[in-house]
């Protein structure tokens, strides 16, 4: 059960893909100006990854490993396809608003990345659990950063109009930008700040433990 | 190299696990596109549900001898009012149809219009819904424009709706739309461009037809 759960903070928090190794920026810079076209594309690169992730782990024995990146090419590039298909037949309003970067999932740096890094290694369930986590860290972080970047940029949330004062720069990817740095900036100071807590309560508790065995 | 070894290489085990994969994804996608096919009277009913809202209409087009007739769920096929697509200068009109309403009098043109010039050479498709006189003879107006397919526009999604609607509010007599008279969604301009194309080569088109023009 560990193992499942270091895969979800992994793919969350502590190696997320767009705050911490800082993949995907190309839809990143390109989207987060609409909080929508962001949590949209974010929910997309979930199935795509997951799908991808199992079917990469489930061939992983069949595939060569001269012509293993072309193979993940392939299937990710079918994948890629037919959610378009399914997003352009049920969901036409995503599918215009996604525009180009929809086609571009197929050479997003996570999904090829996550496919070599991990799924060829793993079982299909661990796979499965990499693509969903990964798949929600890169949703949950260019959510967030459509909602602060369309509030700035257009005074609205998720298209419901809210404030009529703007920065237009924030609609713009140079803001789009600016907010991704400083999300990186914060998130990477709250993760050592954690990271820095945690170290000091095991030194506190080790230290205890020798001073209890000393005392002994 | 003999044959035996041949198809016991590596090269042979790549080259036929390739193959196999792409096989196996082209007929899956084959079939799939067979369910999931958007087809062009479904692309016509939502165009005419995103421009006209909960407004009943009645959309109607061309049958093969030119007499109007009516498009519904029985007849879902469309034919438009045009016998082939009009190359203008900055745009290129691909499908003009009528609209009339059951709670007003006069009707509209609803075209579907490429405007040419967005970023990087690219284009974006709209459904402009041109506004006609009682007696059909000029124009009266733009109504709703909706922005469709696009080719190569990464920045389609920035395009303010207050910039669609905005063409209505400001309509007149022999008006051309330009991003330099406020057209224009920041951070999308080149697709603003394409946008304003679309609406101006719909307007110049319907000019044409209604004085005589490409029937």
């Amino acid at each position: 059960m560990n193992k499942y759960k270091k895969i979800t903070l992994d793919g969350l928090i502590f190696q997320n893909p767009t705050l911490m190794l800082v993949l995907g920026t190309c839809p990143t810079l390109g989207l987060i100006s609409s909080a929508k076209s962001a949590a949209g594309m974010g929910l997309t690169v979930v199935v795509i990854l997951t799908l991808s992730n199992m079917i990469i782990s489930a061939l992983k024995k069949l595939i060569p490993n001269e012509v293993r990146i072309p193979c993940y090419i392939v299937v990710i590039a079918t994948l890629v396809t037919f959610a378009r298909m399914l997003l352009e037949k049920f969901v036409p309003d995503l599918y215009d608003s996604l525009g180009g970067f929809l086609a571009l999932i197929v050479v997003n740096c996570i999904i090829l990345g996550r496919a070599e890094a991990f799924a060829n290694k793993h079982t299909v369930l661990e796979s499965a659990v990499d693509g969903i986590a990964n798949g929600l860290g890169f949703t949950c972080a260019l959510t967030v950063m459509g909602i602060v970047c369309e509030f700035l940029g257009s005074g609205s949330l998720f298209g419901f109009h809210i404030m009529s004062f703007t920065i237009g720069m924030f609609a713009t990817p140079a803001g789009s930008f600016i907010i991704y740095g400083l999300s990186i900036a914060l998130f990477t100071y709250i993760i050592n700040l954690f990271e820095r807590n945690k170290r000091v309560k095991e030194n506190r508790l080790a230290r205890e433990n020798l001073l209890d065995k000393e005392a002994a | 190299m003999t044959v035996k070894q041949f198809f016991r290489s590596t090269a042979f085990k790549c080259v036929i696990t390739l193959l196999a994969i792409l096989l196996i994804c082209g007929v899956f996608l084959t079939v799939m596109y067979g369910f999931l096919e958007v087809s062009k009277g479904e692309k016509l009913q939502r165009a005419v549900s995103k421009v006209y809202g909960k407004t009943t209409v009645t959309v109607y087009g061309l049958d093969s001898e030119g007499k109007e007739v009516e498009i519904n769920a029985e007849n879902t096929d469309p034919k438009s009012f045009m016998s082939k697509q009009a190359e203008l200068e900055s745009s290129t009109v691909i499908d003009m149809y009528k609209i009339t309403f059951d709670d007003k009098e006069g009707f509209d043109y609803l075209l579907q219009v490429t405007g040419k010039g967005g970023y990087g050479g690219g284009t974006v498709t709209c459904w402009v819904s041109v506004k006609m006189n009682a007696d059909g003879t000029q124009i009266a107006g733009i109504g709703n424009v909706t922005v469709g397919a696009n080719v190569g526009q990464s920045f389609i999604g920035k395009i303010q709706s207050s910039m669609l609607s905005g063409y209505g509010e400001k309509y007149g007599d022999g008006i051309v739309y330009s991003t330099e008279d406020g057209f224009v969604s920041t951070g999308a301009s080149s697709s603003s461009t394409a946008i304003n194309n679309a609406v101006n080569g719909a307007m110049q088109f319907v000019r044409d037809y209604v004085a005589g023009g490409d029937k």
